[in-house]
């Protein structure tokens, strides 16, 4: 079904633009709007929706003037109903509605270039924001991974860090440190979000522990 | 091992609420919170336990803006600790005031219902991913739009839902208040929901997080 297409394919357009993955946008915008040749449909039972909203609105302001707050929030869903002839083209505006942003969002990022470099791995790729001496590294998973919280944990024990852990069915979170950096890992998947001070900075070694995480985490 | 300081009680008011009863006005909505203030007619639903970084990742996909370390803004706002901003020395232009007489940001707490309502939600098992945040739109030309749409029929098997007999998608409004509950957020949802609820199919939900005196969340049903 469209309509539930769309919202799957809106929150994956956010989960990328909080990796900064433009490119990767980009393609999933432009191969849903041409694979959808019948985005036209919803788009116009947006506008027919809208219309009847714009209709509800203008006779509750000349009927009901003396309306205020409640009362007029009352009359406008009173009107707006008695607008709608058919229900279901509610449902389809929503989808119009989405694939209006969609087609916006295009045309934005046609003037957008992308601003950082991410890291391609075969099962993950991630970003990497410098704010020496702390890091950010943004981890989008691909597919349906199992994590392995106990390989990550053991992995970061062997190379040293002390750590406190919280591992619930859907989320973990972990909190490392030795004497040269401190850690925060919050694994929600597909996203993984990684924080490292380290006491020297250097973005090659916050790099490394990154991808030591996440490798420890998905193997 | 982590200590978890903070819990969530969600509770939910047993009786749908029927849009029917909006047009009985605002003695039938006080009632309602009256319940809900005295625990009566509702059941505690789930406790969440909130962990660090756990809000900001729902935050970055289900609201409007992206609050960094929303995760401490919420610990702030459940304790009602109330950080001072500085007083600048030099005096102020004329009937101006400072903003340091703002503690707490509607936006933020907003936000924070927000996150609240799909942790709920994904809690509970329902495919996040097929939940879309219209939240957005409203601004503009979709006002009549509600905050959340849910496409996933899970949904239905939830304790949120007391009927297998509706159909997808379902709407939701989310309200989010540093004070306690009161009918005036009650109204504008409801209100909100009855623009796209028209069948005797069609459900609704209403989820407030509100201060009672730390967070707690309630979930109102919504039919026809």
């Amino acid at each position: 079904m469209i309509e539930q297409e769309i919202v799957e394919i809106i929150n994956q357009i956010r989960d990328n633009l909080w990796l900064g993955d433009i490119r990767r946008v980009k393609e999933i915008v432009t191969t849903f709007l041409r694979m959808k040749e019948s985005t036209s449909k919803f788009q116009k039972s947006f506008e027919e929706v809208y219309h009847s909203f714009k209709i509800a609105q203008k006779r509750c302001k000349d009927l009901y003037k003396e309306h205020k707050g409640f009362e007029y929030e009352l009359s406008l869903s009173k009107e707006f109903r008695e607008q709608i002839k058919e229900p279901s083209k509610l449902k389809e505006a929503i989808a119009g509605l989405l694939m209006f942003d969609l087609e916006k969002l295009s045309k934005r990022l046609e003037m957008i270039e992308p601003f950082c470099e991410i890291v391609q791995k075969p099962s993950y790729q991630y970003t990497i924001f410098e704010y020496p001496s702390k890091y950010e590294i943004r981890v989008l998973i691909e597919g349906r991974v199992e994590c392995n919280i106990k390989g990550l944990v053991k992995k970061l024990e062997e190379k040293g860090f002390k750590l406190s852990k919280i591992n619930e069915r859907r989320y973990s979170y972990i909190a490392a440190f030795s004497m040269q950096s401190y850690i925060e890992v919050s694994i929600l998947i597909p996203k993984v979000s990684i924080n490292i001070s380290l006491l020297t900075p250097s973005k090659e070694n916050a790099q490394e522990l990154g991808e030591m995480i996440i490798n420890s985490l998905i193997s | 091992m982590i200590t978890v300081q903070s819990l969530l009680d969600v509770f939910k008011y047993i009786t749908p609420l029927s849009l029917t009863n909006l047009f009985l006005g605002k003695l039938w909505l006080e009632n309602i919170i009256n319940d809900v203030l005295r625990k009566r007619n509702i059941q505690r639903l789930i406790t969440l336990p909130l962990y660090p970084g756990l809000l900001e990742l729902y935050n970055v996909r289900y609201t409007e803006k992206w609050v960094k370390k929303i995760d401490e803004n919420f610990l702030e706002y459940h304790s009602g600790s109330r950080p001072l901003l500085n007083f600048p020395t030099y005096p102020l232009p004329r009937n101006l005031k400072y903003l340091s007489t703002k503690f707490f940001s509607g936006d933020v707490s907003g936000m924070i219902a927000e996150s609240l309502f799909i942790y709920l939600l994904d809690h509970l098992g329902v495919n996040v991913n097929l939940v879309g945040h219209l939240r957005p739109y409203k601004r503009g030309r979709a006002a009549f739009l509600p905050d959340f749409v849910i496409w996933d029929r899970s949904l239905v098997t939830t304790p949120l839902i007391s009927t297998s007999n509706c159909q997808l998608p379902i709407y939701a409004e989310v309200k989010g208040s540093t004070c306690g509950v009161n009918e005036r957020q009650l109204q504008k949802a409801l209100c909100q929901l009855s623009k796209v609820i028209y069948t005797s199919q069609d459900r609704g939900l209403i989820f407030i997080a509100y201060k009672n005196p730390n967070y707690e969340g309630i979930i109102f049903e919504v039919e026809q």
